[in-house]
This record gives structure tokens, sequence and C-alpha cells, in this order.
């Protein structure tokens, strides 16, 4: 250092000899970094306090968050608008997995993308994220992450045990639907004149009308474990959208591949169905009864 | 029904102006008393404090209180197609989904109208307690925005130190530091120009100047701030306006890391 400094001084100084060696800018502002330096002075900001209440709730997204902690805010802005625009899978997802695309709509960002356990650890952690969101709104029970992309084997040839269909609309996922595979359901009945409580698990029973299911168990197939559209996006026909589609590229697999089953629309079955999963239930089967439901 | 004429719409204009880049959204609260507004910053460092009084507008009827939530971003839109001394109207309804300002162009027959629609905002009504404080100083506007301007560039912080020999703004940053003292200081001609540091026992504070810089957006409304300070209360700095209205901001001090 000593040296360099000395060099310095030395060239500038013959070029600028009639200049005082005071006007040179480097010295003066080496010193003064210096200067400051030995004082590191650490200042608080403090907060008034006057009994305002410091964490609040977001009435759209839930979230807790203290609004005055910048962090808080930019994690809860990040949170909200996952809730309120749909999880952003960011377009890195979009642009570089289109073999994934199941389903694309002709003139629009629009793309269902077929996730399971062979696909990119990125894309499995995208489809994970996106099924907390899912699973807090429906309230369900949360599918442990491990068991998630479990399969026999790893081998692409082997039935994955999960799939994930993602309804990807620009960069930001607004319908997702994750199927399972199953074996065997129970259908769901007309409601009896003289139905008896006893007759059904107390957990398939919305509060409205309660779904009567038989207690013969019938082979199936596919399972619809969660399936979901953002709020803001309801009445399109998003979930239609993905059931057929999943239907589709499950057919679609089992022409390729040899363990894959061929599916057909009475060996679907869903898991306790949630108000709104029950009318989509409906309306995808065109049937209020004789559709199928397991218990996961 | 809420009905408030203002003389000059500047008044509002400006106060709009001061206080938007502190607080996004918040209630006027009216009542028979006047116009109100009080809320924090995001961070809740800093506070605006705002009462109009019924005597500031000619005429004022308010016959219920009624908190009306504007976005002020909004406001301050609809404001700038107000001349400064157009004649501004308020007005709404007891229970508005809008409200309604009207300009009158004094000089020409140029009425003008807008609706704002409203917010409901959830605020709360934050009691400020009552401080004596150790120092009050009284000062020209412009010249503590001078001051507040001229550190902002060399630094964050500054320190106010409040002793009887006057009060010294003082700063230091990485470029270096530097200091502005004012000492009381009567102007029989101009008395706007009066400094007048009223002292109990001296104090210290240091003050994050981005906060102060923002306040002082509202030198336009007053020729003279007053200053108070108290060791380990916030900062008041306050623009008296004309019929006992003003506008006030509450900042928190910066301290050190004693540990």
């Amino acid at each position: 250092m000593a040296d360099n400094k000395l060099n310095a001084f030395a060239v500038l100084a013959k070029r600028k000899a009639l200049e005082s060696i005071s006007d040179n800018v480097r010295p003066t502002k080496k010193a003064a970094t210096k200067e400051t330096n030995s004082i590191p002075k650490q200042l608080t900001q403090m907060q008034l306090s006057l009994g305002q209440k410091v964490q609040v709730q977001c009435k759209e997204c839930g979230m807790d968050y203290v609004p005055s902690l910048a962090v808080d805010r930019k994690w809860h802005n990040i949170y909200h608008k996952h809730i309120v625009d749909g999880y952003d899978v960011e377009s890195s997802f979009v642009q570089g997995h289109t073999k994934n695309v199941v389903y694309d709509v002709e003139g629009a960002t629009d793309r269902i993308f077929y996730v399971d356990h062979t696909a990119r650890s990125v894309q499995k952690r995208k489809a994970e994220d996106v099924l907390m969101v899912v699973q807090k709104e429906l309230g369900a029970v949360p599918i442990p992450r491990k068991d998630l992309w479990s399969s026999q084997s790893i081998d692409p040839l082997q039935p994955p045990e999960y799939a994930a269909y993602m309804y990807i609309r620009g960069h930001r996922c607004i319908g997702f639907l994750l199927t399972q595979h199953i074996s065997h359901a129970k259908r769901v009945l007309e409601p009896g004149p003289a139905r008896k409580a006893t007759e059904q698990p107390p957990s398939l029973e919305p509060a409205e009308q309660p779904l009567r299911i038989s207690l013969q168990s019938f082979p199936a197939k596919l399972g619809i474990s969660r399936i979901w559209t953002l709020a803001s996006a309801r009445k399109e026909g998003i979930a239609l959208q993905l059931l057929d589609t999943a239907l589709k590229h499950q057919n679609r697999r089992a022409e390729r591949v040899r363990h894959e089953l061929h599916v057909e629309k009475q060996d679907v079955a869903f898991s306790q169905p949630t108000e709104a999963g029950t009318r989509l239930a409906r309306r995808w089967f065109g049937e209020a009864y004789g559709w199928k439901i397991y218990v996961d | 029904m809420l009905e408030a004429r203002l003389e000059q719409a500047q008044l509002l204009k400006k106060v709009v102006d001061a206080i938007k880049d502190l607080v996004q959204d918040c209630n006027f609260d009216c009542n028979d008393s006047g116009i109100a507004l009080q809320a924090m910053d995001n961070s809740h460092v800093a506070l605006v404090s705002m009462m109009l009084k019924s005597e500031s507008f000619s005429p004022f009827r308010c016959d219920r209180n009624i908190a009306l939530g504007i976005n002020l971003t909004s406001l301050q839109k609809v404001l700038r197609c107000a001349q400064n001394e157009d004649i501004l109207t308020l007005k709404a309804e007891d229970a508005p989904d809008v409200v309604n300002m009207q300009f009158e162009s004094a000089d020409n027959d140029r009425l003008s109208e807008y609706d704002i629609k409203l917010m409901d905002i959830d605020q709360e009504h934050l009691g400020i307690p009552d401080t004596e404080y150790a120092a009050e100083i009284s000062m020209p506007s412009s010249e503590f925005q001078r001051i507040c301007r001229d550190l902002t560039a060399l630094s964050e912080s500054v320190s106010i130190e409040c002793t009887k020999e006057g009060v010294k703004f003082a700063c230091s940053g990485d470029i270096g530091s530097g200091s502005v003292t004012l000492r009381s200081h009567t102007d029989v001609d101009k008395p706007e120009k009066n400094i007048d540091i009223r002292l109990t026992e001296p104090v210290a504070l240091t003050f994050s100047l981005k906060y102060l810089v923002n306040f002082c957006k509202a030198s336009g409304l007053s020729d003279s701030v007053k200053l108070c300070l108290s060791s380990e209360v916030p900062l008041l700095v306050e623009y008296a306006l004309s019929n006992n209205s003003y506008l006030r901001f509450y900042l928190a001090p910066k301290i050190g890391d004693e540990e």
C-alpha cells in the first residue's frame, strides 16, 4: 500500500509539477475514508408506539404479518400475489419444460403441464409449492412430500403413485390437479328415504347435502386426489379441462407404457370432495349419483 | 351530510402533496369541529396528524361523524385539476360511497366537479399523549427546509442539539461532516423570519433526514415551523395554519447501539 501511494505521488508530481499536491483528489479521499472508518456509528431507527395494532391479518390472503417491518411486507406481497393471482412458477418453468405440456390453448398463454416423479426436481418443487397452497385452501390433509413422488422404482415405465397437472396462464398457476393411482372406490348413491347415519363414514358428509355412498367397493383406476382453481379464475371450465386432459393424457401414456392402465370416465373416483368438488364431479360425470368416491 | 367550502383549493392541495409520500390510504374524519386526519407511515416511524378546523371553511356543515377513506394518490390526481385560487367545496352523504369535489373559478364561470370513490379503511384512532417538551424551536419553514436539504447531501441522519446558545443541526457521512447552528433572532420588520428558542433543559436527538425532508414538503403551507423535542420522545414538527388548524408530523428518533 505504502509503495503504491508513493508511486502515484511520484507520477502525478511529475506530470503536474505546477499544481499543488493538496488539489490531488486521491490522497484526500483516502484520508477521509480512513477517518470515517475509525468512528463506526451504528444508529437504530426507533418506532412510534401509540398502542397501534402491530400485527395485522390480510383480509384477502389471510396472512398474519407485521406491516411496519419491511421484510414482513415483502413476504406478504409475494404470498398475497400467489394467493390472489396464482402461484408464480416463473417464466423459466414455462419456457424450459415444453415437453411436459400436455394441453395448449390456441391463441392464449394457457397450458397444462404434467409433473410426476420422473420430472426435474425444479418442476417437482414448484408443484409441491402449489400443492401446499391448494391444500391450505381446500382444508385437506397435507400429503407428505416424500410420499408425493414415491414410486415402486424410479423406472419411468412404472406408473407413478401421484401425478400433477398444472394449469398455467402466463406464468401463474391458476388450476391444479393431483391424480393418484387407486384400485377401488365406492359409489355415490341416491339419498334413500330411510337412510341410516351408520351407513356413511362421517368425514364424507358435507353439512348441506350429505353424500350417501355404497358399502360395497368397486374397481377404480384413477383417483382425483386434489383439484383446485384460483378463486378469480373460476367458472371458466378450467377444472373440467384439467380432468379431460388428465384422462386423455393417461390413455396416451397407456398406449406407450406397459404398466399404465387405460382409463375410462367410470374408472375415475374423487377423494372426499368439498361442496364445490361435488358440483364439479357431477358436472363432469354428467350424473348426480353413481360416480365414485374413495378415501385416501 | 357533509358540506365544506374552502376559499382556496391550494390549502388542501398542499396538505395532500405534503403527506402523500408518507401515507397511501387514510381516513378523513369529519365531524362538527372540522376535518381531521391521523395516519402512520408503513414502518411506524412517522405519524401525520392534520386538523382543519371548521372555522377554516366557510360555510362548514357536518351533521354526523363521517370517515372518508381516501386513497391519497387518487385525491392528488383530482386536486391537480383545481387551480390554487379556486373555491373548493367538499360534499358527502351520511353513508357515502363517494366524496364529491367542486372547483369554482373565482374570475370566470368555470365549475368543475369530481367524485372520488371511497375505500373502507380499517384505521385505529391513536391517542397522542400530551407532552411537555424540553425544547421548542420556531423558525422560518424555508430555513428548516434548506437545512434538511443541505444536510441530506452528506448523511442519512441529523442530530439536533438544543442548548441555551442555540440549536445545532449536525451530521456526518462518508464524505465528511457538516453542521448548521441557529441562534434566537427577532426581526421586527419581518416577524416571519424570527427564530425563537424556548428551552427548559438541553436536549440532543438524532433523526432520519429522509423523513424530515419529506415533512418539509409542507413548507408552502406556513411561513414558520415549530420543532418540539424532548429526550426519548418523538420529535414534533408543526406547521400552524390559520384558524388554529394545523399539520403535525411526529418522528421517532434514532438511537445509538449502547450494548
